[in-house]
C-alpha cells in the first residue's frame, strides 16, 4: 500500500491520471469499502463534543434501564446524578443547527438562494437508510403491542416525537423522537433561510433567529402555566419531545452558524482576551450548574426548572462552549476534544444512537442483571463496565451499518448529485 | 464589529460592568426581604414586648437568651425543652446589634421585611467598606472584582434572611470600617486616624464577638506587612487591642458566653472541647470560604473525608495562589499576603460556634482580595500568557475560583434563601394551625417534634405566655407511645434517640449527659429517662403528668414532615407508633 500511495503521489507530477496507476486495485477497493467515510474535519473539536454527547446519552440510558426497566439495585444518589446529565441530546441539536446552518449559509453565499432540492437529497440519503433499516428490523423481529402497530406509521413518517415516547409500549423506537425532531427541522430550515435573506441587515436577521429561539421558551412557558396539572410524564410528552417546544436548541445552532459566518475574525480576536473567554466559560458553567441540580430550588420549582432547562439553558451553554471551541478559545479542552479518535467515533455517532438502546435492553442490562443479582458484583463496577460495553458494542454495530448501509447510500447520493 | 466588541469589553471592564455586577448581587439578596421571622426572631420580639422571661430587659440585652435568671421560667413555659442542660447559658454581649433589633421591633414588630431591609443596608455598607479597603491596597479593578466576590458571598445569606443573625453583618461592616481606618493609621501614622480606628473598633466590639475576627487582619498586617520594630508594631496594634481586650474583659466580668450546650464551645469556659473540635471546624470553614464546599454537607462527613477535601482544596489553591503571587509585583504581593493571612486567622474566633458559612463575613474580606488578585492576573495579564503547562493550569484553576464565587455562590445563595424562607413559612403555618386549636387548653404536648423551631422558642409564636408547651421528643425516628398509666406514658424511640446530646446540639452537650434514672420535674410533668442506646442517648423515657391524660384540656400533637396532627393516646397498657 505504501508503494501504491507513493505511486499515486508521483503520478500527477507527470500529468497522468491517477486511475491509470493502480496496479493492485483489489486490496485498495476492499480497504476503501471497509474504511470509515470520516466526517468533515473543519472543526475537529466538535468531534470530541459529539463523543461527549454520545457518552452522556449512553450512560443516561444505562441508568434508566437499570433503574426503571430491569430494575437493578442502583444507588439513588448516583442514579439521580446520572439522569441529571440528560443534555447530551441537546448538544446534537445545537451541532445539527450549526452544521446545517453553515451549509445553507455557504450555499446562499455561493448560489444566491438556498439550493433546497440538493439539501433535501443530501439529508435524506444521509439519515433515512440506517433509520429505516433499524426501525424495520425492530418492527419485524420484536413482538409489537397493538399501540405500537397503530403508531408505527408515525415512526415511518418521522413523527415519533408526537407519539408520546415516554409511555412504554406506544412506539417501537421511542428514542427516534430526536431524529424525528431533526427531520422536521431539516424540512423547515431551508425556508427559514429563504425568509432570513429577505431581510437585509444583520440586526434584522439576528432578531428573527433570536425571536424563534425565545419563541420555543415562550411556548413552553405558556403550555406549562396553562396546564398546572401536568405530571412529569405529561411534561416530557408535551414540552420535551415536540418540535415546537424544543426548536430553540436548533435555532441556537443556526444563530451560532450565522454569528460565526459573519464575524469569525472579530470573534476570534475578542476571544484572545482571557477575560472574554472566562465570560463565555462562566456563562456555560452557570447553565451546567443549574442543569445538574434540577431540584436546587425545591420540588415545587421542578416544573419551571424543566421549562427553562429543556432548550434555553442547554442552548446557552452549548452556544458559549461551541463558540469557544470554534475559535480556538478552548485551551487544553479543545486540544483534548480534537484528538483524531473522536472523529472516528463521531462518524459512527448516528449509528450508535440508532442501535444502542436495543443492545442495552437485549444484551448489556441482561448481563448486568446476572452479574449483580446472581454473582453479587457491586454496582460501582457493573455500571461503568456496562456503559463502556454498551458504547463498544454500539460502535461495532454502528460500524456495520456505516459500511453496509450508510456508505453505499452516500455513494448513490453522490452520483445522483452529479446527475442533478 | 471590532470596534463594538472592543467597546463592550471596555464597558464591562469599567463602570457599567461593575455596576451591573453589584446590581446582580443586590438582586441575589433581595429575595431575603420576603423571608418570614425565624426562630430567635420571635423570642427577640417578645423581649422587646417584655413577654420573654424575666420581663422588661431594655434595648441592649436582646441576645441574652437563657441564663440562671430565666432558665427555670423558660423551661416551665416550654421555650426550651425539658432535656435542656440545667446550667445552660446562652447570652452574648452585642449591645449595638441588640439595639438595632430593638428599634426594628419597636417600629415594625410584625413586619419581617422591615428587619430584612435594615440588614440589607448593613450588607451594602459592608460591601462599600470592603471596596474601600481593597482600593486602598490594590488597583481599582482588583477592588471591584474583590468587592463583587464579597457581595455575592454565601456567608451573607443567613444573616440577611434571619434577622436575629444581623449581628454578623453589623460586626463585619463596623469591623471593616475599623480595618479601613487601621490601614490609614498604620500607613500615615496620624494620631487622629488612631483615634478614629479605636472608635470604629469600639463600635465593632459593641456589635458582637464576631468583630474579634478582625484580630486576624491586624495581626497579619503587623507580621507580614510592616517592617518596623516590635515595639512600633505592638503600639500600632493598640487601637484594636484596647477595645478588644475591654470587650473580652467586660464579657468575662458580666458572665456572657455559652455553656452547657453543644452548639458553642466557649474557649473561656471549656477550652478542651473548643480545641478538640477546632481542626474539623476550621477545615470546613476554610473549604466553604475558598472552595465553596457546602458547609452542612461537609460537616456531616467523617473526619477523614473532611480532612481529605480540605487538603485537596488547599493543594489546588496553593498552586493558583503561589503562581499568581510569583507573577505579580511586590507591592501587590505584600498586600495580598497579609489579607490572605488575615482571612485564615479570622476564622479562629468563630471556631467556638456551630460551624456555618454565616460566620465567614470577616474572613471573606481577605478571601475576596486574594481571589480578585488571582482573577485580575489571569484575566488581564500585562502580556499574553502561554496557553500551555503551568500557565494554563493556573488559568483553569482561576476559572474554577471564578465559578465558585461568581456562579456557585449566587445560585446556592438564592436556593438557600428560598429553602430557609420556605421552612420559615411552613413553621408559621404550623403554628397558626396550633393557635387555632389552643384556645381553652391547659397545655399543649408535642409527643414527637420534627422541626428545630418546634423544640426551641415555639411558645413565642403562640401569643399566649401562660400556655405550657411540652415537647417530649425531637428528631426521633419512629416513636412508640405506650400508655403506662392514667397519668403517665412512655416514649420508645428507634432507631434514633428521643433527643440528641453532644456536639452541635444546642440544648445539652455531652458534658451534662442524662443517664438512666435521671429525671426532670416541671410544673405538671415529670420526665424520667429509662434507657439509653449504645451511643448513650436516651432511647426510652417516662412522662408522669399531674392530670389524667384523657383530660380534654390537653392538646396532644405529633409533628411529621407534613406538619402537626392531633394525636389520640392509646388505651392504658397499650402502645401506638408514630411514624415520621
Amino acid at each position: 500500500m505504501r508503494r501504491l500511495v507513493a505511486t499515486c503521489r508521483i503520478l500527477p507530477a507527470y500529468g497522468m491520471s491517477a486511475t491509470v496507476a493502480v496496479p493492485r486495485a483489489e486490496p485498495a477497493v476492499m480497504r476503501r469499502f471497509f474504511e470509515l467515510d470520516l466526517l468533515d474535519n473543519r472543526y475537529p473539536a466538535l468531534h470530541g463534543m459529539r463523543f461527549l454527547a454520545i457518552a452522556s446519552i449512553v450512560q443516561y440510558h444505562v441508568t434508566m434501564n437499570f433503574k426503571y426497566t430491569r430494575p437493578l439495585p442502583i444507588d439513588d444518589g448516583w442514579s439521580a446524578l446520572s439522569l441529571n446529565v440528560f443534555f447530551g441530546m441537546d448538544l446534537f441539536f445545537v451541532l445539527s443547527g450549526f452544521l446545517i446552518g453553515s451549509i445553507l449559509l455557504r450555499s446562499v453565499e455561493t448560489s444566491g438562494t438556498a439550493n433546497v432540492r440538493r439539501f433535501y437529497l443530501r439529508r435524506a440519503f444521509r439519515t433515512f437508510p440506517a433509520y429505516y433499516l433499524v426501525l424495520t428490523l425492530l418492527a419485524v423481529l420484536l413482538p409489537l403491542t397493538d399501540a405500537q402497530h397503530r403508531h408505527l406509521w408515525l415512526e415511518y413518517v418521522y413523527l415519533t416525537n408526537y407519539g408520546k415516547p415516554l409511555i412504554p409500549g406506544q412506539l417501537v423506537m421511542p428514542w427516534g423522537w430526536s431524529l424525528a425532531l431533526e427531520e422536521q427541522f431539516y424540512l423547515a430550515v431551508p425556508f427559514l433561510f429563504l425568509l432570513l435573506y429577505k431581510f437585509r441587515t444583520d440586526r434584522a436577521r439576528l432578531t428573527l433567529i433570536g425571536g424563534l429561539w425565545i419563541g420555543a421558551l415562550l411556548v413552553r412557558v405558556v403550555l406549562y402555566l396553562t396546564h398546572p396539572g401536568w405530571d412529569e410524564v405529561a411534561r416530557y410528552n408535551y414540552l420535551y419531545y415536540p418540535t415546537h417546544t424544543r426548536a430553540d436548541t436548533l435555532m441556537a445552532g443556526i444563530a451560532l452558524a450565522y454569528v460565526q459566518h459573519r464575524w469569525r475574525a472579530p470573534i476570534a480576536r475578542w476571544l484572545e482576551s482571557p477575560f472574554s473567554r472566562a465570560l463565555l466559560h462562566l456563562t456555560a458553567l452557570a447553565c451546567v450548574w443549574l442543569l445538574m441540580q434540577p431540584y436546587k430550588f425545591g420540588l415545587k420549582a421542578i416544573g419551571i426548572m424543566q421549562v427553562l432547562s429543556w432548550g434555553t439553558l442547554t442552548s446557552i451553554m452549548y452556544f458559549a462552549w461551541t463558540l469557544l471551541l470554534l475559535n480556538g478559545g478552548g485551551g487544553w479542552v479543545q486540544r483534548a476534544l480534537s484528538l483524531p479518535f473522536f472523529r472516528k467515533v463521531a462518524t459512527l455517532g448516528y449509528g450508535v444512537y440508532l442501535v444502542h438502546l436495543p443492545i442495552c435492553g437485549m444484551i448489556v442490562s441482561r448481563v448486568a442483571g446476572v452479574l449483580v443479582l446472581q454473582h453479587g458484583w457491586p454496582m460501582p463496577v457493573v455500571w461503568p463496565a456496562s456503559v463502556v460495553s454498551l458504547l463498544a458494542l454500539s460502535l461495532v454495530a454502528s460500524y456495520g451499518l456505516h459500511v453496509f448501509v450508510e456508505k453505499p447510500f452516500l455513494r448513490i447520493r453522490d452520483r445522483l448529485q452529479g446527475w442533478t | 464589529m471590532t470596534a463594538s466588541v472592543s467597546g463592550w469589553r471596555d464597558r464591562l471592564r469599567g463602570d457599567v460592568g461593575f455596576r451591573l455586577a453589584i446590581a446582580f448581587a443586590v438582586l441575589v439578596h433581595v429575595p431575603a426581604l420576603f423571608a418570614p421571622f425565624i426562630i430567635d426572631d420571635f423570642a427577640q420580639r417578645e423581649m422587646t414586648q417584655g413577654l420573654y422571661a424575666p420581663g422588661d430587659r431594655g434595648p441592649f440585652a436582646l441576645y441574652d437568651f437563657i441564663d440562671d435568671s430565666n432558665r427555670a421560667a423558660l423551661l416551665e413555659r416550654g421555650v426550651f425543652p425539658w432535656w435542656t442542660h440545667p446550667h445552660l447559658v446562652v447570652r452574648f454581649l452585642r449591645p449595638l446589634s441588640s439595639f438595632s433589633l430593638y428599634l426594628d421591633y419597636r417600629i415594625a414588630p410584625r413586619l419581617a421585611w422591615w428587619g430584612h431591609l435594615h440588614s440589607l443596608l448593613w450588607w451594602a455598607a459592608a460591601t462599600l467598606l470592603v471596596y474601600a479597603i481593597l482600593e486602598s491596597s490594590f488597583t481599582r479593578r482588583i477592588a471591584r472584582i474583590g468587592s463583587i466576590v464579597f457581595a455575592l458571598a454565601q456567608c451573607h445569606v443567613i444573616p440577611l434572611l434571619w434577622i436575629a443573625n444581623r449581628e454578623a453583618i453589623i460586626s463585619t461592616a463596623t469591623g471593616a470600617a475599623g480595618l479601613l481606618l487601621y490601614l490609614r493609621w498604620r500607613r500615615e501614622r496620624r494620631a487622629r486616624d488612631a483615634i478614629a480606628t479605636f472608635a470604629a473598633f469600639c463600635l465593632a466590639m459593641a456589635a458582637g464577638e464576631y468583630s474579634l475576627c478582625f484580630s486576624g487582619y491586624v495581626v497579619a498586617f503587623e507580621v507580614l506587612r510592616r517592617r518596623e520594630s516590635f515595639l512600633a508594631r505592638a503600639s500600632g496594634l493598640a487601637p484594636f487591642v484596647v477595645p478588644a481586650a475591654a470587650y473580652l474583659g467586660l464579657r468575662s466580668a458580666l458572665q456572657y458566653g455559652a455553656r452547657g450546650g453543644g452548639m458553642y464551645f466557649d474557649p473561656f469556659w471549656n477550652f478542651g472541647a473548643f480545641l478538640a473540635d477546632a481542626p474539623r471546624r476550621f477545615s470546613v470553614l476554610m473549604c466553604a470560604a475558598w472552595a465553596g464546599v457546602d458547609d452542612e454537607m461537609l460537616l456531616a462527613q467523617r473526619w477523614w473525608v473532611v480532612m481529605g477535601v480540605a487538603v485537596a482544596a488547599a493543594a489546588l489553591l496553593t498552586v493558583v495562589v503561589a503562581q499568581t503571587f510569583r507573577s505579580v509585583e511586590e507591592p501587590v504581593r505584600r498586600e495580598a499576603s497579609w489579607l490572605l493571612g488575615g482571612s485564615v486567622l479570622a476564622v479562629v474566633p468563630v471556631l467556638a460556634v456551630h460551624t456555618s458559612a454565616r460566620l465567614l463575613g470577616a474572613a471573606m474580606i481577605g478571601v475576596s482580595a486574594v481571589v480578585a488578585v488571582v482573577l485580575d492576573r489571569a484575566w488581564f495579564p500585562e502580556r499574553a500568557q502561554p496557553r500551555r503547562g503551568m500557565a494554563e493550569l493556573t488559568a483553569t484553576l482561576a476559572l474554577g475560583l471564578a465559578f465558585i464565587h461568581f456562579v456557585r455562590a449566587p445560585i446556592a445563595g438564592l436556593a438557600e434563601t428560598q429553602f430557609r424562607s420556605g421552612i420559615g413559612d411552613a413553621i408559621e403555618r404550623r403554628m397558626a394551625w396550633v393557635r387555632e386549636r389552643a384556645a381553652g387548653r391547659s397545655a399543649i404536648v408535642v409527643l414527637r417534634a420534627e422541626a428545630f423551631a418546634t423544640a426551641l422558642f415555639a411558645p413565642c409564636m403562640l401569643d399566649d405566655v401562660t400556655l405550657p408547651w411540652r415537647v417530649l421528643s425531637y428528631e426521633a425516628g419512629r416513636v412508640l407511645v405506650v400508655r403506662s398509666g392514667d397519668r403517665s406514658l412512655e416514649l420508645i424511640a428507634s432507631p434514633r434517640p428521643i433527643f440528641q446530646m453532644g456536639a452541635d446540639e444546642v440544648f445539652r452537650g455531652m458534658d451534662g449527659s442524662l443517664h438512666a434514672g435521671d429525671s426532670v420535674q416541671l410544673t405538671g410533668m415529670k420526665a424520667t429517662v429509662l434507657q439509653l442506646d449504645k451511643d448513650g442517648m436516651p432511647k426510652r423515657a417516662r412522662f408522669d403528668f399531674d392530670k389524667n391524660l384523657s383530660d380534654p384540656s390537653i392538646l396532644w400533637l405529633r409533628e411529621t414532615a407534613a406538619g402537626f396532627e392531633e394525636q389520640s393516646l392509646p388505651q392504658r397498657g397499650q402502645g401506638e407508633p408514630i411514624v415520621p
